[in-house]
């Protein structure tokens, strides 16, 4: 069972009037009420309907189902493993048209031909559908909120007849969530993948070979992603003053429409190595590899939509007029790449104790020109076992040390990134990909002609034949202890990786003038660096045990070069706007807050500058660069940014007996997130976007009190009177992410194997995200700001399960 | 197994791209051309029922409007209603690719010509040097002198990738230069309907000239005369020389007149009158409405067409009438988005006025003396107003799509004799809403269609406080203003999702060539030029403000117009109510140099007094709105400044010409920003 948590929730109807006269009050030339003491009367005695969007639209519950059976067995020659899965999971939506369900498959077979031959043949297939009303989530939850609860969901008593009177843009949010009545997109994605690998043990055939062994892989996987999106023409009704209903088609649903997409994405791998592993004089064990791999890449696909004569979601349905067929001509959608690679390994160790290993890649991509498409990465990695040395043996200590190991390692890899023939100069037929909104909110990719649309052709960037991969250089040093027998155990790691060439464009080089774009170069570099240390023990006494292990790791990313910010006016345009060049990452640039102003004769006290419409309860900031005034100049470094420096976890286990128990805790700390749209400040209108955290807020005690009479009363609260926010990158309204949360918490209990005969069943009770401790309100710490805080919520989840082994 | 490895063990890197064409499948055939001429016809900057000033040239249809950008020809409800100062989308970074696109074109061409007869070869050509002419003028129009970019410049290779900027001057000369190399190439009739042909370019060539010649010499009016040397260059980027603005304005307008009247004389075109009826003002409404629809008029010399649902534009799910209870689908999903003004209304013929010259509502010489004039139905108002305004503007009470649109403000309970609902009429009471006047008390006005009040009528029966279309006093989607636009309208829109209308749009009809000879005439009369061409200009001048009054049912032209003053501000005049909603107007008060407010008292084309409306570089405008009066049942009319969403437009003379973006001035060591800024 899903539970979202910590969903923002609307105020009722006489919140919401309060929050907007407030708003309308806040007008230091004169405000007035919106909403009358009538108004607030005729909800309270209930000649004015109010629906309960909270719980029309969110759902308290939500299932959620999985099951998994996998058999597995064999004998000497030939072993299988086999499994299938099934997953149904629902969305918080009230209608429950927001829905995922999956079903997998899978075979492993292995079989030993005869001596030395080894074959084995994996096939796995996975077939799933993810239905969503035909708005999505963010729409849903922006729509939802904005529209606020002074008009309700139904224009009659019974509730049958959706209502649009008073709703901003006529969009009622119970109708654009149910498919029923909107329509509803189906992703419909089926995959295969299909693995057979051929391995040669050259030892079995003649002795002098043994150690040597040739393996042939052979991958074909596909996917088909199989699409309909059908948008259906429904009606809404408005109560009329004399008791009759008017029908009105919802604009935005007219004429009905269904799209069917079609996308086929293949890819074929195959890889040859030669292995060798050999101990040679009892002490050094020696290994090489050589192999050569290559993989190739497919995609396609095409859509057709048409206008439909009535409401099936079906193209036979549709009219001629307007009907389009194409396809989406990304670099994601259509695409034909092929990779080649050679790559070799060779390790020595020397009784264990101290190992070396060092690597190659020397990779081929079709995506560069010819003469720059190959890049050799080589890497190396050395480690020191000191809990083997012999003269630690000899210290009294060793017998507490059951691992000690020291070790580093440094190497280059290479990335094609994802770029689209820059090598060659040309044009790009703007036929690609046709707006399904003719446009008609941005260019118009061609010119009508004799009554017939011709599409235009786009020439391309400025070529750079010479783009080729980008390096990323790793170096990584780091400790392993383990002692006692698990009593204590340590792992400490510390890396640093420096990426360089990453492909940009020039753009502030190149003049304006000059009416093309600059050429994509290997230009742009950075860094990200970070220790991380892992703590763990495990115990046991009697019936019980335990163990527990504990990481947490700090990493920070600086960017080194970025050739595509600039130029800049000044230096101080320079440091304050130019966050790519030589500098770190996850710090914002915003304003200091410095209290609130709690009475009138802080106000009239105040020796900064300060707008003349200031109230008590408003925000006060920092004159950081003491010019006596706020404004852009005083924004300094000021906060974490929303991807936190520091991450840890916990996971505990317990047994006791045939009982388990298990918890794992996590959480993040030094990230900071902004409150955004609606969240900020009431996001709305006509009674819309009053969440219920805005009534915690300064006001005065007397509804209609004059605000800048200095004898009214106040109130304090969270927010500052209704209509006066904060400056948005201000730390008002920056709140730290720092968040401790139990991840999952599950108990099990495991029958005793006597009664079954051999077989394990066990029972279990989970419970996800069940409780976080963090100064975030009203949302999951993890939001990031984006989605402008109408991100789907997060779920607590509480499952009751059943392993069973046979 | 092996076999099968072996096969998928050598992939092929070269893999060709899926989606391009080289510029040879481009220029060597006519298919090949049509589609690079669709490139540079769909980036030229069009100003047409997806453009909104205040945004720039990003072809965003969203909530366009006509005549909100401070020309006094309308208002509306939201923060898009500004004077234009600037572009949010700047014009100075989109143009340059275009440019480079146009000169690829005529430096490449011609290795092709034997691919193509003369007659196809000379139009591409024109065709290029037309789109370079069009993208030259609003860069001028914007910014002065600006690089002239004439060559393509190949980077890596060329030595020398920066162009200053030039002089004005040569900015002009340039585009002089570049139309007239496209009038000389291009065809008298189009290749294929779309393209553009030889009166095209003359038609435009004679607007660029005259923007061109009025900048030259009205400049010199503004105080400091606006010109300024580059402080990278020295060169006077904006404006024109002491010594050389005289003969630079008097051959700009000649070019404009030659060009204008070769227009007329050729005879291909004329004012659309298949609807009109001598004296019959019902005929000449028609025809008038018939003339922006019809695509087979002979007064359009270029149109903009649309196709759903390849191209589409939003106009009327943003300004259609707010008509509940008919076929029109109304507020689909907005309306009422471009509300006439008053003072809009009062450059039109038909109605009663004061003596100031503003409308008359009251019995009285002006609006505080007398009581209100009574109506039986609001549209007695304008039964005898000029059809063009009719063609123009929605009047309350008159049809829309077959249906009575109904509006009226509020109802005034009030005893009679009814007068002036407020006290101060004056620009610095222009916030002061009616419910909160000195009469609020007498007045019923319903907040939205969903806080509907009644009254009660004379026979006892209950009506809506405000009309059922508007104008509601919280709710700006049913207009602002009293009034709503009908230019550009389909009554034929059967609604739907946004973004799914497409009726064409007139970018250049014969009545603005009338209008532009008739100007230059004027100019160069003023100035004491002669003809530059054998027709006598004078004559030229008259016929045209003739026809075009005669056929918008307009009073008649009385005399000749001659070198004077007052004949150069009846065809200014003139040419605002003609031109109105086609965002013609806001480059006309530029180039006149009237915005600014020691300008201002020509802003409206005739003379009216501007502290009327400003109140120094502020100015407002005017709605009319009428009121039902419950004691009598009959209607009256108020004029006030914008009472609901008012706005306050304001305008400086550093306005006229457009600051360079400060990256571009930070990126470059040649390109200047302007001397003032």
């Amino acid at each position: 069972m899903q539970k979202p948590s910590r969903m923002p929730r609307l105020a009722d109807a006489a919140g919401a009037m309060t929050l907007y006269n407030e708003k309308s009050r806040n007008n230091i030339n004169g405000g007035s009420i919106i909403y009358t003491p009538e108004d607030f009367e005729a909800f309270a005695n209930g000649t004015r309907k109010q629906s309960d969007w909270n719980s029309l639209v969110i759902a308290d519950w939500a299932p959620q189902t999985q099951h998994d059976l996998s058999i597995s067995g064999g004998n000497e020659r030939t072993q299988f493993f086999a499994s299938m899965g099934y997953i149904y999971q629902e969305g918080i939506f009230k209608s429950g048209d927001l829905n995922y369900n999956k079903f997998n498959i899978r075979s492993n077979i292995s079989t030993k031909l005869w001596k030395g031959v080894k074959v084995d043949l994996n096939i796995a297939g996975m077939s799933d559908n993810r239905n969503t009303p035909y708005y999505s989530s963010v729409d849903l939850i922006r729509n939802y909120w904005a529209q606020g609860v002074l008009h309700p969901a139904y224009a009659d008593p019974a509730g049958t007849m959706l209502n649009y009177a008073g709703l901003d843009l006529e969009k009622n949010t119970v109708a654009m969530m149910t498919s029923d009545i909107s329509g509803h997109r189906k992703y419909r994605k089926k995959s295969l993948q299909t693995g057979a690998t051929l391995n040669l043990d050259f030892g079995e055939w003649w002795a002098p070979l043994k150690g040597l062994v040739g393996k042939a892989l052979v991958s074909y996987d596909y996917q088909v992603d199989n699409n309909e999106i059908y948008r259906k023409e429904y009606y809404q009704y408005a109560l009329a003053s004399d008791g009759s209903y008017s029908q009105k088609v919802f604009a935005g649903s007219s004429p009905s429409n269904l799209r069917r997409e079609f996308y086929d994405k293949s890819q074929l791998l195959s890889q040859f190595t030669l292995n060798y592993n050999r101990t040679v004089a009892e002490k050094h064990h020696v290994g090489a590899l050589v192999g050569w791999e290559t993989t190739s890449r497919h995609g396609d696909n095409f859509y057709a939509y048409r206008d439909l004569a009535y409401s099936v979601p079906y193209l036979l349905a549709g009219v001629e007029d307007g009907q389009v067929g194409s396809m989406n001509s990304g670099t994601g959608d259509l695409y034909d790449s092929a990779n080649e690679a050679l790559i070799g390994r060779l390790t020595y160790d020397f009784e264990n104790r101290y190992l070396i290993e060092g690597q190659f890649r020397y990779d081929g991509s079709s995506k560069f020109a010819n003469g720059h498409r190959w890049g050799f990465f080589p890497s190396v990695s050395a480690g020191w076992r000191v809990s083997e040395e012999p003269w630690m043996k000899d210290l009294d200590v060793n017998a507490f040390i059951d691992q000690l190991k020291l070790r580093a390692s440094y190497g280059e890899m290479g990335d094609d990134g994802s770029i689209n023939y820059e090598w060659l100069q040309g044009y790009t037929y703007r036929g690609g990909t046709i707006a399904d909104n003719g446009n008609y909110n941005g260019y118009s990719p061609g010119f009508i002609f004799n009554g017939k649309y011709t599409y235009g052709a786009e020439p391309t960037a400025i070529p750079n034949p010479a783009l080729s991969w980008y390096k990323a250089k790793t170096f990584n040093i780091g400790v392993d202890f383990e002692g006692g027998n698990g009593i204590i155990g340590v792992t400490a790691d510390y890396f640093v990786r420096n990426r360089s060439g990453l492909m940009e464009r020039r753009g502030g080089e190149l003049p304006t003038v000059v009416g093309a774009t600059a050429p994509k170069e290997n230009v742009n570099s950075d860094r990200h660096l970070g220790f991380e240390v892992q703590l763990s023990h495990r115990y046991s006494i009697g019936d019980w045990s335990w163990s527990a292990r504990g990481i947490f790791s700090i990493t920070r990313n600086k960017y080194i070069t970025a050739v595509q910010n600039g130029p800049y006016s000044n230096s101080y345009d320079k440091w304050r706007h130019d966050n790519l060049n030589n500098r770190y990452q996850g710090v914002q640039f915003g304003y200091e807050g410095a209290g609130r102003y709690e009475n009138w004769y802080q106000i009239w006290n105040e020796k900064l500058y300060t707008e003349r419409d200031v109230v008590p309860g408003d925000y006060r900031y920092k004159d950081w660069n003491g010019d006596g005034e706020i404004n852009d100049l005083d924004e300094h470094p000021y906060a974490y940014d929303q991807t936190p420096w520091m991450n840890f976890s916990l996971d505990l286990n317990l047994r006791w007996r045939d009982i388990d128990f298990n918890m794992l805790w996590q959480g993040s700390a030094l990230g900071s997130m902004k409150y955004e749209e609606p969240l900020y400040a009431i996001w709305g209108s006509n009674g819309g976007g009053a969440l219920e955290q805005f009534m915690d807020r300064w006001h005065t005690v007397d509804p209609n009190a004059d605000i800048y009479d200095p004898n009214a009363e106040w109130v304090k609260g969270y927010y500052a009177f209704t209509g006066r926010s904060p400056k948005a990158n201000s730390d008002f309204n920056r709140v730290s992410t720092d968040y401790l949360r139990l991840k999952s918490v599950e108990i099990g209990y495991t029958l005793p194997r006597k009664l079954l005969r051999g077989n394990t069943v066990r029972i279990y009770f989970n419970c996800y995200n069940p409780v976080t401790f963090t100064k975030v309100k009203f949302v999951d710490p993890e939001h990031p700001d984006s989605d402008l805080g109408r991100l789907y919520p997060l779920n607590r989840t509480y499952t009751i399960g059943l392993n069973l082994s046979l | 197994m092996l076999g099968l490895g072996m096969l998928t063990s050598c992939v092929d890197l070269d893999i060709a791209p899926k989606n391009m064409m080289t510029s040879d499948d481009l220029l060597s055939n006519e298919a090949g051309m049509e589609i690079y001429l669709a490139e540079l016809y769909s980036n030229l900057p069009l100003e047409d029922l997806k453009y909104l000033p205040e945004r720039g040239l990003d072809y965003n249809g969203w909530l366009c409007s006509k005549g909100i950008e401070g020309t006094g020809e309308a208002v509306g409800r939201d923060g898009l209603v500004r004077t234009f100062t600037g572009e949010s989308s700047n014009y100075w970074d989109r143009a340059f690719p275009i440019i480079r696109k146009c000169n690829f074109l005529m430096e490449n061409l011609p290795q092709y010509k034997g691919n193509y007869s003369d007659v196809a070869y000379n139009n591409y050509l024109g065709q290029a040097y037309f789109c370079r002419a069009m993208i030259f003028t609003h860069m001028a129009m914007r910014f002065g002198g600006f690089p002239l970019v004439t060559r393509v410049i190949n980077y890596p290779g060329d030595a020398e990738l920066e162009v200053p900027r030039s002089t004005e001057e040569q900015a002009w000369d340039q585009i002089l230069s570049d139309y007239d190399m496209a009038a000389e190439l291009l065809a008298p009739e189009s290749l294929k309907r779309g393209y553009v042909n030889r009166y095209v370019a003359l038609a435009y060539k004679s607007s660029a000239m005259l923007y061109a010649g009025s900048v030259a010499k009205y400049n010199q009016t503004v105080d400091g005369h606006l010109t300024g040397f580059g402080s990278k260059t020295g060169v006077r980027v904006i404006g024109f020389d002491e010594t050389r603005w005289e003969a630079a304005s008097k051959k700009y307008f000649s070019e404009a007149y030659k060009a204008a009247s070769t227009v007329i004389t050729d005879g291909k075109y004329a004012l659309h009158k298949a609807k009109w009826v001598a004296g019959d003002a019902q005929a000449q409404f028609e025809n008038l409405v018939d003339m922006t629809s019809n695509l087979s008029s002979p007064e359009h010399i270029w149109v903009k067409e649309y196709l759903y649902p390849t191209t589409t534009h939003g106009y009327d799910n943003y300004n259609g009438p707010y008509l509940p209870g008919g076929a029109y689908p109304y507020h689909s999903p907005l309306s009422c988005g471009t509300c006439p003004t008053a003072d809009f209304v009062e450059l039109f013929d038909g109605f009663e006025r004061y003596s100031d010259g503003t409308l008359k509502v009251t019995t009285g010489d002006n609006i505080m003396e007398g009581e209100y004039l009574m109506f039986d139905d609001p549209y007695d108002f304008f039964k005898n107003a000029e059809p063009r305004l009719r063609a123009q503007v929605i009047f309350p009470g008159d049809y829309f799509a077959g249906q009575k649109v109904e509006m009226y403000a509020g109802s005034y309970t009030g005893s009679l004799p009814a007068t002036h609902l407020m006290d101060d009429y004056s620009y610095g009471q222009a916030d002061q809403s009616y419910t909160n006047g000195p009469k609020g008390g007498q007045l019923v006005m319903s907040s939205s269609p969903t806080e509907v009040k009644y009254v009660t009528a004379p026979d006892g029966s209950q009506k809506r406080a405000t009309g059922p279309c508007g104008p509601y006093k919280d709710w700006g989607e049913s207009g602002v203003s009293g009034l709503v636009t009908r230019k550009w309208l389909d009554p034929d829109f059967r609604g739907g999702r946004e973004g799914v209308c497409d009726q064409p749009y007139i970018l250049m009809r014969y009545a603005e060539v009338l209008l532009d000879a008739a100007e230059a005439a004027v100019e160069l009369a003023l100035a004491g030029a002669p003809s530059p061409d054998n027709t006598d200009m004078l004559a030229v001048a008259t016929q045209a403000i003739k026809d075009i009054r005669e056929r918008a049912g307009a009073d008649p032209l009385l005399g000749s117009l001659t070198g004077s003053i007052e004949s150069r501000n009846i065809v200014r005049k003139e040419r605002r109510k003609e031109l109105a909603f086609e965002h013609q107007v806001k480059w006309d008060l530029r180039r006149w140099r009237v915005q600014h407010y020691a300008g201002r008292d020509g802003f409206w084309g005739e003379t009216r007094n501007k502290d009327k409306f400003s109140d120094n570089n502020n100015y407002r405008c005017r709605g009319l709105y009428p009121f039902y009066c419950t004691e009598n049942g009959k209607y009256f009319f108020d004029t006030h400044f914008q009472n609901m969403a008012s706005k306050q437009f304001s305008y400086n003379q550093v306005d006229y010409y457009f600051e360079v973006p400060g990256g571009q001035v930070a990126k470059s060591p040649v390109i200047d920003q302007q001397p003032n800024r």
